[in-house]
């Protein structure tokens, strides 16, 4: 029996990957600046974090336009969302063995 | 150690939850498709007014060529629906830096919306559904199946609850001769059928389900941030 902790994920653990990937499972795509807004985060921070999670094929960024604007999409990989899935769960099972050995 | 990690988990749920909350509610966008259905249902009552006063009369005189032409006007209705819907969550997409995929809802407006002119290709299938098609009202049910699929989409209580109360009116409309009930109400308030307004009655059946659309997409609340 493994312990809740062994099931977290660095790359999805930390908490504006956490963030990013909440965001982007609520939705088909989400524009870079609405996740710097939400999350409160620079935008070389926010593409760092990006740059990670792209790497390990959680999420997918689109590059597009609106008028003249260039804009950038993401888009989570059905990867992120087994990801994000696996460590919501894990989260949960943690707080509620905490829980359990309080009571 | 524990504790702390379980409290960091803990604060870490809240936040996701926080976080999940304000993407939902950023990328809700279902306020135009309800107007639009809406105020569509609401402009067909006239054409099943018209229908019955053409179909009334007597031989010879002018009468439509085609007697699905209402079921016509609605997938035309229907497939303008669609692609408007596209439309608005692609603006509202670009708008808010967060975007719902309305494909299924439109998928299915556009889909069910020729199946009244279609179902009696199918011999089997025409003799089991007859009574979905036979009054032309089968449009509201195409809306409906369409309302189910973006309310699956948007995950949305309000639209959820408007869904349920326009498929609850829409398929007795649908399946059953809505203006007798009509004409009781009438007869209740002393109307006798010597006066009752029968051609008029004829588009009753679509208020109901009409009125409800639009005061579900009237009373959508615009969302603030704290």
């Amino acid at each position: 029996m493994t312990y809740p902790t062994g099931n977290l994920d660095d790359t999805v653990h930390q908490r504006h990957r956490l963030g990013i990937l909440t965001i982007a499972s609520e939705a088909s795509r989400v524009e870079f600046t609405y996740l710097c807004e939400v999350l409160q985060l620079t935008r070389g921070n926010l593409n760092r974090h990006l740059a990670v999670l792209e790497e390990a094929g959680l999420i997918t960024l689109e590059k597009g336009y609106d008028g003249r604007r260039p804009k950038t999409w993401i888009v989570i990989t059905r990867e992120g969302r087994v990801a994000l899935s696996k460590e919501i769960t894990a989260l949960e099972e943690l707080v509620h063995r905490h829980r359990a050995r309080e009571s | 150690m524990t504790q702390n990690a379980a409290n960091e988990a803990s604060n870490l749920l809240d936040e996701v939850n926080v976080l999940r909350d304000r993407a939902r509610t950023d990328r809700h966008a279902f306020r135009f498709p309800m107007l639009f259905f809406g105020g569509f249902t609401l402009a067909t009552a006239p054409l099943y007014v018209i229908d019955f006063e053409l179909r009334g009369r007597p031989e010879g005189t002018f009468t439509w060529p085609f007697r699905e032409w209402i079921d016509l006007v609605w997938l035309a209705g229907l497939v303008a629906g669609a692609g408007l819907t596209v439309w608005w969550y692609r603006r509202h997409g670009h708008r808010a830096g967060i975007q719902t995929s309305p494909r299924n809802p439109t998928i299915i407006w556009s889909t069910a919306g020729a199946a009244p002119l279609v179902w009696t290709l199918l011999p089997l299938a025409g003799f089991l559904l007859w009574p979905f098609f036979i009054r032309n009202t089968f449009g509201l049910l195409a809306v409906a199946l369409g309302l189910i699929a973006l309310a699956w989409a948007e995950r949305s209580r309000h639209l959820w609850i408007v869904t349920a109360l326009y498929t609850a009116a829409a398929v007795p409309a649908v399946v059953y001769d809505m203006q007798n009930q009509y004409y009781r109400l009438f007869h209740l308030f002393g109307v006798s059928p010597q006066e009752m307004p029968y051609g008029l009655l004829q588009g009753s059946p679509v208020l109901l389900p009409a009125l409800i659309l639009l005061v579900g997409g009237l009373t959508v609340r615009r969302k603030t941030h704290p």
